[in-house]
């Protein structure tokens, strides 16, 4: 919303003892955020008026011409370009010297000075200027033609017709204003510069209310939703523009002007907030206004030409049985101010603030009505609003002439509020003494508070709507008057107490900093959503999952329910630049399984992967036995003891490899999973690498016990024993390394595979597979017949479990 | 006998000059000082020589002897060398090229910026919460005192689920789970992933970064929240920050500020990035509403606070100036494996 000064400087007497750009601070710091500020007119004083006495080609371009001027004093020749530049024309001329501001190409300020220069071999000193040039307008055709009464020789800044102009301009955040309609106006503003300089604020301006006669009109007002509508019926208008003052303060703030009665209430809007419609008398069906809600499937025609179909939760203004306005959002397309419109019924009211949203936001129809409607408007403004529109309607038709008075439904006048606080209650808040009391009563007072004792406050009601009701609404009052800068800082006051650890933290960031520290692995970050159609793509269902209702895309319609799709899609776009890599996310699934109300349970999965180069016809084993060590480090250093690794178990999902999956087990807990990419899911995504994933389950690791276990290091030397079995192929050696385990007990100090061998002289579907054991005790040297039992043990526990020696 | 030796020192010093390795060496060792070798002969053969004669010339042999030890040693010493001098000749490598992987790989920015954070108010008593993305509309809207026609719940905001649960739209949902289980006074800070109904496009996501702070004590007041702000942005941004509060409107705290700091490109001078102004919007914060903290099951009789929230993409996108805010959930490490 752009704020005029000059609108200002009409309400108090400020001195413009600030730059404009000092003076936005200001009200940035102690009102709302200005995110622009403008300075217009300061063209204005760079060039005088001259008079065109003589144009001549120029000799050597043929759209340029050679102007004589003459400015009261002195004759000079310049060239122009402008097609309109012909003697007899007055207009604003740049002498050299004359800098103007501009904004450049990279949006900095920046200079421009004129200065002689040489336009096709003919020396120009000086530049006639155009209106967009003087920053008067966005565009211009030609120089600007100035009033033939103009004085020669005068700076355009000193001449009476301009003074408007000169101006400032701020822009002001619409959202920094959600809460304060009184600021939705010039009005308000004023008063707030009133409190910050002291300065007193006049009041607004306004006719004498009673007319001739009396009105037919009545109001009938059953809504809830309408706390006041007030209206006035005005006779012997006449349509036709607006005073030269009143276009241009509209058009300086943005305002399109229409018609000098359309322009009054858009004035009016402006300068106190308060909406306004202006009905055509003879457009209406009869003179009883009704305000009620609207039915299921009526169709409203509003002023944009557009239909509108309307339901119950909106509210309308009625005439003769047919919507004539949408309140507080648009008035209609029939019923509305035109040329020839002599006879006016103004209607000047106070809706609620959540129905005009829910309408406008349900329609799609934003205007500046509804916006100000929304922040709950102050129903004490609606007959000032009415006083202020007739004064400025007799300025533009000094016929027109009131019927009756105002009609005014205001049953449900709005509550008054007060606040019972104290004047160190709001100092205590702020952490300073040094905001007076005397400060503190001048500012609430030039506020508009009423104040009692120490210190009942009663509210104002342009600030009782919403905006203020409890004493820390006060300390804002007094904190943001009091400058939010000027208050020293103080550190906070706190008892000596260790701080508690946040563990699941503690263990994420250090399963984050095992991987990219120690082992290569690169994190990336993966959206929590799914769609359709990559479930589809990794054959999962999303029946049960957590649905959004308002999706902006079919892929982000469920909240997942499987962490690795998304890992595996990364890996389908990375392995387009890297030959290979390590990757992993650490992330959230959402468990539909385990309701709590209406919330799934959130588990924390880290996925990761493997991806060495592409090798043809090679599995990369290997890979699968680093993918899995990593794992194992991961879970050991993390502090889980007695893990088991098993093919794993239960229904595999359609991205994992049957034949190459492992599952890390405590008793039935499953920790983490290791397997390969499923080469059908691998086809599907265009990878043509082996990819070896795993996923560990962050909430059973948290479960676990997580222990580190100290074991002294031994003291007497160990016995090696090496020994190979026959196997099936398929048999895993850490079945085998189970039974080796139990025969030898605590005398096996370490155990390893160091070779499986199959060979075309074995028995077909066998394979040899050799372990490497060390025996030894913790309290003395094993003796020879010792070692020869553990040796005899293990070799009868293998061979009785079907695994001869070799 | 004293020719004997001289001869045999001779002939010494004509084949040590003709040694060329260690072994070589080593032999020669052996063929003139060995047990069986010459000088061990003539050495032996001295009780037959005539005892005037017998003081010089096992002075002469000694003497001989040590020589001989002492020019093996000297030859070893110059071998040694010569064989270092020839290693380092001979070694050399092009250490411009990479040969070998490195094994470190790298957090994603996000966490990078987060963790150092996370850090910063840990070491200032802190302590780091969570809670669920998915939420209720209590603990997002309710009991944050925003209004049932607050336009922050509008559909076009937050992602409303079939069921009536919603997808968090702000960390300060963390704010009255904290609060439930906490006594005063506390300090917490919430970190977390938020969601907003938005098109990602350079500048927008749909899912970003938040990290919500709130301290809750007795007498807790403005001028305590400006401090504790000033030095830990001053930490977060390694440098002494200016900080500046002006109003602001959320309806969970009261009085509201934005909070603006120094521009960190031009020091408050004025620059494109802050507009000229020399400032930057950082982030909301205020004292937190008495609703809130009854919310929480704290009493606004007693007990005050302040709460802030930061937003955690903005100041990693500041940090690394990086472009395009889709980068941070790609998945592509040409991207995040480069914050390492």
């Amino acid at each position: 919303m752009w704020i005029s000064l000059n609108w200002i400087k009409d309400f108090v007497d400020y001195q413009d003892d600030l730059t404009p750009n000092e003076l936005g601070v200001l009200i940035s710091l102690r009102v709302a955020e200005v995110e622009d500020v403008k300075i217009c007119g300061e063209a204005l004083s760079q060039v005088r008026v001259a008079e065109v006495t003589k144009t001549e080609p120029h000799p050597d371009a043929d759209k340029l011409k050679l102007a004589t001027l003459f400015d009261g004093s002195e004759t000079r020749t310049i060239v122009c370009g402008a097609a309109n530049c012909r003697p007899g024309i007055k207009i604003p001329f740049a002498d050299i010297g004359a800098k103007f501001n501009y904004t450049n190409k990279e949006g900095k300020p920046a200079v421009l000075e004129i200065k002689p220069t040489k336009i096709r071999g003919v020396e120009s000193t000086g530049m006639l200027c155009s209106q967009s040039e003087l920053g008067l307008a966005d565009s211009s055709d030609g120089i600007w033609e100035l009033p033939a009464d103009m004085e020669l020789g005068k700076k355009l800044s000193e001449l009476d017709e301009f003074k408007s102009v000169n101006d400032v301009l701020f822009e002001i955040d619409n959202k920094s204003l959600t809460h304060r309609p009184d600021l939705w106006g010039h009005y308000g503003l004023a008063r707030e510069f009133s409190a910050i300089y002291n300065l007193p604020l006049k009041e607004l301006s306004g006719a004498d209310l009673n007319g001739s006669g009396s009105s037919e009109f009545k109001v009938e007002n059953s809504a809830n939703t309408c706390r006041r509508y007030s209206g006035l019926e005005v006779r012997n208008v006449k349509v036709g523009p607006s005073p030269q003052w009143m276009q241009d303060r509209l058009s300086s703030v943005g305002m399109n002007t229409i018609n000098n009665l359309v322009d009054i209430t858009n004035y009016i809007l402006l300068e106190l907030g308060q909406p306004m419609h202006a009905f055509d008398v003879e457009k209406l069906g009869n003179k009883t206004i009704t305000v009620r809600s609207g039915k299921a499937g009526e169709v409203f025609k509003a002023l944009d030409e557009k239909d509108y179909e309307l339901t119950e939760e909106d509210l309308v203004i009625d005439n003769n049985g047919e919507a004539v306005a949408l309140a507080g959002v648009m008035g209609g397309l029939d019923s509305g101010v035109s040329d020839s419109t002599t006879h006016l019924f103004l209607e000047s009211a106070n809706f609620d603030a959540a129905t005009v949203r829910r309408t406008s936001t349900r329609c799609g129809l934003r205007s500046d009505s509804s916006a100000r409607f929304e922040k709950s408007l102050d129903p004490e403004n609606t007959v000032k609003a009415i006083a202020r529109a007739v004064e400025l309607i007799k300025e533009t038709c000094p016929e027109a002439e009131i019927v009756g008075t105002v009609i005014d439904s205001y049953d449900k006048p709005y509550e008054k509020l007060s606040i019972d606080t104290s004047i160190e209650f709001l100092q205590k808040r702020l952490g300073t003494t040094d905001i007076t009391e005397e400060f503190i009563r001048e500012k609430l007072t030039s506020l508009g508070f009423g104040l009692e004792g120490n210190l009942k406050i009663n509210i104002p009601s342009w600030r009782a709507t919403k905006d203020v009701s409890i004493a820390e609404d006060i300390v804002e009052e007094v904190g943001r008057m009091y400058g939010y800068d000027n208050i020293k800082p103080y550190s906070l006051e706190f008892e000596v107490a260790p701080t508690p650890i946040n563990k699941s933290r503690s263990l994420e960031r250090f399963l984050k900093n095992q991987l990219t520290s120690g082992l290569g692995f690169t994190e990336v970050m993966t959206y929590p959503w799914t769609g359709d159609k990559q479930l589809n793509q990794y054959g999962l269902s999303s029946e049960g999952l957590m649905t959004l209702k308002n999706a902006f895309s079919e892929e982000c319609k469920f909240m997942r329910s499987h962490a690795m799709p998304h890992l595996i899609d990364a890996i389908a776009e990375n392995v387009k630049y890297f030959e290979s890599f390590k990757l992993f996310d650490f992330g959230r699934i959402y468990d539909v399984t385990q309701m709590k109300g209406l919330l799934p349970t959130e588990k924390f999965k880290l996925t990761g992967a493997i991806v060495p180069q592409f090798k043809k016809k090679d599995l990369q084993t290997d890979t699968f036995y680093e993918t899995k060590s990593v794992v194992e480090d991961l879970l050991s250093s993390a502090g889980i003891n007695g893990a088991q690794v098993k093919p794993l178990g239960g229904d595999l999902e359609k991205w994992v490899h049957p034949g190459i999956a492992a599952g890390i087990y405590r008793g039935k807990q499953l920790l983490a999973e290791i397997y390969k990419l499923h080469p059908a899911i691998a086809e599907a995504k265009g990878i043509r690498n082996n990819v070896y994933l795993f996923q560990i389950h962050i909430n059973e690791i948290e479960k676990s016990e997580r222990k580190f276990k100290y074991t002294p290091i031994v003291k007497f030397p160990g016995v090696p024993f090496d020994i190979t079995v026959v196997a099936k192929e398929k048999e895993l050696a850490g079945s085998i390394q189970l039974i080796i385990k139990k025969a030898a007990k605590k005398n096996l100090r370490e155990l390893s595979v160091f070779s499986v061998y199959q060979s075309e002289e074995m028995e077909a579907g066998t394979k040899s597979v050799s372990f490497r054991m060390t025996f030894g005790a913790d309290t003395h040297t094993l003796k020879p017949d010792e070692v020869e039992n553990l040796q005899s043990s293990v070799i009868q526990a293998l061979d009785k479990a079907g695994y001869p020696l070799k | 006998m004293i020719d004997q030796l001289n001869q045999l020192y001779e002939e010494f010093k004509e084949k040590i000059a003709a040694v060329e390795d260690m072994q070589q060496l080593d032999s020669l060792k052996t063929l003139f000082l060995g047990k069986k070798g010459p000088m061990t002969d003539i050495l032996k053969g001295l009780k037959d020589v005539a005892p005037d004669m017998r003081k010089e010339v096992g002075m002469k042999g000694n003497e001989i002897k040590q020589g001989m030890t002492a020019a093996i040693e000297a030859r070893r010493d110059e071998l040694k060398q010569a064989a270092i001098n020839e290693k380092i000749s001979n070694e050399w490598l092009d250490v411009t090229l990479n040969e070998a992987d490195s094994n470190v790989g790298g957090l994603h920015p996000v966490s990078v910026v987060q963790y150092e954070i996370e850090d910063i108010f840990t070491s200032m008593g802190f302590t780091v919460l969570d809670g669920p993305h998915i939420e209720t509309d209590y603990y997002n809207f309710e009991a944050l005192n925003i209004p049932a026609d607050h336009p922050a719940r509008d559909m076009q905001d937050t992602f409303y689920f079939e069921n009536g649960a919603i997808l968090r739209t702000h960390t300060s949902a963390i704010q009255v789970r904290g609060m439930e289980k906490a006594t005063p006074p506390f300090k917490v800070i919430g970190p977390g992933k938020v969601f907003r109904v938005e098109r990602p496009d350079a500048t927008h996501e749909a899912a970003f970064h938040q990290l919500e702070g709130m301290v809750v004590g007795e007498d807790i007041n403005v001028s305590h929240l400006i401090n504790t702000m000033k030095t830990l942005l001053s930490e977060i941004f390694k440098r002494d920050v200016d900080v500046r509060l002006r109003p602001g409107f959320f309806p969970f705290v009261e009085p509201g500020f934005e909070l603006d700091i120094s521009c960190q490109l031009c020091n408050g001078k004025g620059c494109s990035v802050c507009k000229n102004v020399g400032w930057i919007e950082l982030m909301p914060c205020g004292m937190v509403h008495p609703n809130v903290l009854k919310s929480g099951g704290i009493d606004p009789e007693k007990y005050s606070g302040f709460a802030f929230g930061l937003g955690l993409d903005r100041l990693v996108m500041m940090r690394y100036k990086i472009e395009d805010i889709r980068h941070l959930h790609s998945g592509d490490i040409r991207f995040s494996g480069k914050f390492k």
